[in-house]
């Protein structure tokens, strides 16, 4: 499938080149102008009037490059007027035929541009046929950006997808088409929208111009019903395409395509740091979580996704007990042996990416004769760690190394727990952590009774889902 | 107390231009005043109001800016600007006063030395941060070719500098150096930069966030052979983490970015590759980190009428290829071709266009794979009436659960730009929307529908008067529906009072119904503005 594109390219490029209004004189025998860029612009683009503002002038100069051929012998010279053919200026001039201009306009006035390119034979361009006028008109780049910005909200708003990607320009800086489904699936996650931004800057960055706010926004899930607001500060960036501005990179905390995350924003507003920020999930829910605030921030952190909450293992099951409440697993009693089975799992998220189960294990031969506790197994194929804390929101971020874990584990995952201690569990997809705030199991052997397993236990998980070891 | 706030903020927006307009000479103007009033009176109403975002009262922003131009001593000029805001409306700022802006520069053609509010940029990946600090330029033949310094904190507020605030960050400083030589063809710059978290900061601050320092050593370059542009940038990071109760670790990392853009043999390129490390993670430039980014496009003109364009482009993240992670790789492709003039009709357009989106994660707990065409017709139905109609089928797989799902978007769209008698002009758009989203869990469409309608009048000299309306659905197959109306009616102008003056008043309404009519709700904005300069 690789290929296809590259295919697709080379028959582009293959194409005949037709000859476009901007070829300079037709006939074969006279030079012409067979590219020409002004200010960065393609001739294709150019229009009898061109306008530009001053952020595209290098240095207050307006450069005018391109490439002239001839049929017979080597271009010569290239010629340039701004005053519509009263005077010439000569260009200057590479033995390829490439030629560079560059001249002060004056902001507001008209320049009408000719070129003329004249051959070693004597032959010379028509420099009226490729005539075009310029105008630089005042910068109004701040004004232009926070039109833009109001437009664009206002059409993120109303769900006018492709509006909006009309004002995004053609080399926005993150992925232009991640964006664009970054929009459609935040217009069927979200059933209203509501954004307040305050305006904190407006100022140019190299050719971007840039526009720092703050926002308050309020939006609700069309899964859930649930109302969600946050409050946050980021950047966008426009550039100017033609004569117009259009929407060019995107900070996060993003407030447009939020379900692109990482793939829409190139970079993170490190000022954002510490606040909570709505992110839409793959399953087309709105959360809430914490922008990145540190060193480890990564744009495409910012959906980051953690899990938090309870699971509990709460039974009480005699020999041949079947108690379809507590376990489809029931309790096995051997006559023979008294050998004594029970195992009971629970899963801290029921879906196809990031769980986390914890398997409670009782299984003794011959069984003891007073209370030994269980066993636990954490996630098969999982490291855990202790991490000697009783606080799980005191927890930043777990060791990406596998070395930090505990090595004394057996082969069968069974590790004793310690009731109010906060362990790190890593497993080959996920992060999490997971503290045992009651881990009781006890056996009771029969003393005329059945034997009789009893576990009551309760554990608070924290799951980051978006394959980090940041709990922030 | 609160209430009275917005009408005094009013009266003295409405009463300070004539004493600064006194201050003005008539020689020279060195005194520039501007102000920015909106006073906005709100009215939620509903059984389902506490759901909304705004509350039933008067709120006002008065945001008036000072700006003062001198020269002196040949070619010396001064210029500074002070703009300050009061509210007492916490949507837009939970302080009642704050500083915007407080910048001053002192420069002539050689020299610039800037203090205050200042952007210090070096390059994308170094440095591009609002500071609040002091920095020199000297230029060295023109404004192309310098050496440039910036020193300050990173302080988002002013107050943060010398009062501690609940809410704000760890103090953080920074600053750096560029340097730049650019001639006719090439341009190249030098930068360093370096942050540093402040270990001196209260207790509080450092129990919550752990401390860094950074410094980012970046070289930009750009090339333009012919009518080509190459451009890119080489960084490399130290960053020392620094938590309060555990040992320093150090990190390094790396970024790389080359495009190429221009027109070759007649066809439009742009080529672009990027690579940030991991580790790479700037605190005052900016970088998406970890991750590797490939992105091509290229269209041309084929004849007269037909246009071709092609893109793909190609990222992942988890550089390191570590196991602990689950790889993500986004692809996509774009093909599309258009087609002017289609059947003998001057402005009948046509698009057409497909997409295919590839989301794969090396585990495969994810694997989809979107296929998307876009059907785009245009055309100029009368003298002043434009159409469009847009219709997209999307076919969505995921291979991981074994289920596809067919979504579909249609919209049209009239619009109609006319003149009227006295200079006036009138514009008006109506367009119509749907969006069946194909539930699995439901098994079902949900659909959402819109419908808008704007009408606008204006004429030369910045009278503008209209009113627009937004309607727009959520049918779900299960759970619950729900309708919102928006209605807008606005008037601007400009009164010849004095200076460059604008007004502008606003009504709002927005009804949110639901199927369950607890939860329904109005909001009403009247919304004044006024604006003016001298």
């Amino acid at each position: 499938m690789t290929t296809s594109p590259a295919i697709l390219l080379a028959c582009l490029a293959a194409a005949p080149a037709r000859s476009a209004w901007y070829d300079f004189a037709k006939n074969d025998s006279a030079p012409e102008v067979v590219e020409l860029q002004v200010a960065g612009r393609q001739m294709e683009n150019l229009v009898d009037v061109l306008e530009m503002f001053p952020d595209e002038l290098k240095g207050g100069k307006l450069v005018v490059r391109g490439k002239a051929s001839t049929t017979r012998g080597s271009i010569g010279a290239v010629l340039v007027s701004v005053d519509g053919g009263a005077n010439f200026t000569k260009a200057q001039l590479e033995r390829s035929g490439a030629f560079y201009f560059d001249f002060s306009p004056t902001i507001e006035r008209e320049h009408e541009f000719q070129i003329r390119a004249v051959d070693t034979t004597g032959r010379a361009s028509d420099p009226k046929a490729g005539g075009f006028k310029i105008l630089v008109l005042p910068d109004k780049s701040r004004e232009e950006a926070l039109a833009l910005f109001n437009k664009l909200l206002e059409l993120y708003k109303k769900r006018d997808r492709a509006g909006f990607m009309a004002l995004v320009a053609e080399d926005f800086e993150g992925n232009r088409a991640s964006l664009e489904e970054g929009l459609e699936n935040d217009f069927s996650s979200l059933s209203s929208i509501d954004i307040v931004p305050s305006i904190l800057r407006i100022g140019k960055v190299g050719g971007v111009m840039e526009l720092e706010f703050s926002f308050v926004r309020r939006v609700q899930s069309r899964t859930s019903g649930k109302v969600l607001s946050d409050n946050s500060r980021t950047v966008m960036g426009f550039i100017r395409q033609g004569d117009e501005l259009r929407l060019y990179s995107m900070a996060a905390p993003l407030i447009f395509g939020v379900a692109a995350g990482g793939e829409a924003a190139t970079s993170v507003d490190a000022t954002a740091g510490g606040d909570k920020i709505l992110a839409v999930t793959a399953e087309g829910d709105v959360v809430k979580v914490d922008q990145q605030q540190t060193v480890g921030a990564t744009a495409n952190q910012t959906v980051s996704n953690i899990v938090t909450g309870q699971l509990s293992i709460v039974c009480a099951m005699a020999t041949g007990d079947t108690n379809t409440n507590c376990s489809s697993v029931a309790l096995d009693s051997r006559a023979a042996t008294r050998n004594l089975t029970y195992q009971q799992q629970r899963h801290a998220r029921d879906m196809n990416t990031g769980e986390v189960s914890v398997t409670a294990h009782f299984n003794e031969h011959p069984p003891a004769t007073a209370a030994t506790g269980c066993v636990w197994v954490v996630e098969p194929n999982s490291l855990i760690r202790d991490l000697g804390v009783s606080d799980p929101s005191s927890v930043k971020t777990v060791s990406s190394d596998a070395a930090d874990y505990e090595t004394a584990i057996p082969a069968n995952g069974e590790v004793r727990l310690v009731a109010g201690r906060v362990y790190a569990v890593k497993t080959p997809t996920l992060y999490a952590l997971l503290k045992a705030t009651t881990a009781n199991c006890s056996y009771t052997p029969p003393g005329g009774g059945p034997d009789v397993v009893s576990v009551n236990a309760v554990f608070e998980y924290r799951i980051q889902l978006s394959q980090n070891p940041a709990f922030y | 107390m609160l209430n009275r706030v917005p009408l005094l903020i009013l009266a003295a927006a409405l009463a300070s231009p004539g004493v600064t307009a006194a201050q003005a000479p008539a020689s020279e103007k060195f005194l520039e005043i501007d102000s920015r009033t909106t006073v906005r009176m709100t009215q939620v109403s509903g059984l389902g109001r506490s759901a909304s975002f705004y509350r039933s009262g008067t709120y006002a922003v008065e945001e008036p800016a000072l700006y003062f131009r001198k020269s002196f001593a040949q070619d010396w000029r001064t210029s500074a600007e002070f703009r300050p805001r009061f509210t007492n409306d916490k949507l837009t700022d939970q302080r009642g006063f704050s500083i915007e802006t407080l910048s001053m520069e002192v420069r002539n053609s050689s020299r610039i030395f800037s203090a205050g509010d200042y952007f210090a940029v070096m390059s994308q990946y170094s440095m591009s941060q609002l500071i609040k600090g002091a920095a020199y330029q000297r230029n060295f033949r023109n404004e192309e070719n310098y050496l440039r310094a910036a020193l300050g904190s990173f302080d988002g507020q002013w107050e943060y500098l010398y009062k501690e605030d609940p809410n704000e960050p760890m103090d953080r400083r920074g600053g750096g150096l560029r340097g730049q030589l650019a001639r006719d063809k090439y341009r190249m710059g030098l930068n360093w930069a370096f942050v540093q978290d402040d270990r001196q900061d209260s207790v509080r601050q450092r129990t919550r966030e752990d401390a860094y320092y950074q410094n980012v050593g970046a070289l930009d370059w750009e090339w333009r052979p012919g009518t080509l542009t190459l451009d890119g940038e080489h960084a490399a990071m130290v960053t020392t983490r620094a938590p309060l109760n555990a040992a320093r670790t150090k990190n390094h990392g790396h970024a790389n970015r080359i495009r190429i853009q221009g027109n070759l043999l007649g066809t439009r390129l742009q080529g672009s590759f990027e690579n940030v490390a991991k580790d790479f993670t700037p605190l005052a430039g900016s970088a998406s980190s970890d991750r590797r980014r490939y992105n091509l496009q290229a269209d041309r003109r084929l004849t007269p009428l037909w246009r071709a364009f092609a893109k793909f482009s190609l990222s992942h993240d988890d550089l390191e290829g570590s196991n602990l992670k689950t790889r993500t790789t986004l692809t996509n492709y774009d093909i599309g071709v258009t087609r002017t003039k289609l059947f003998g009709r001057k402005n009948l357009e046509a698009s057409l266009a497909w997409r295919r989106s590839q989301t794969d994660t090396r585990n495969y707990t994810r694997d989809k794979t979107s296929d998307r065409l876009q059907v785009n017709v245009s055309d100029q139905l009368a003298k002043t009436l434009r159409g469009s109609i847009l219709f997209e089928p999307t076919l969505d797989k995921d291979h991981s659960r074994g289920t596809d799902a067919r979504h579909y978007f249609y919209e049209v769209r009239l619009s109609d730009r006319r003149r009227l008698p006295k200079s006036w002009s009138m514009n008006t758009t109506l367009s119509g929307r749907e969006r069946d989203t194909d539930n699995l869990v439901s098994l079902g469409y949900d659909r959402q529908r819109g419908g808008a309608l704007l009408l606008d009048f204006s004429r030369p000299g910045g009278m503008q008067t209209g009113a627009e309306y937004d309607l727009s659905t959520t049918d779900l197959h299960t759970g619950t529906d729900s309708r919102t109306d928006r209605g807008r009616a606005f008037f601007e102008f400009k009164p010849k009072v004095f200076g460059d003056m604008t007004s502008g008043l606003e009504y709002n309404l927005a009804r949110y119904r639901f199927s369950d009519p607890l939860r329904n709700y109005d909001e009403h904005h009247v919304r004044l503005s006024l604006t003016w300069k001298i």
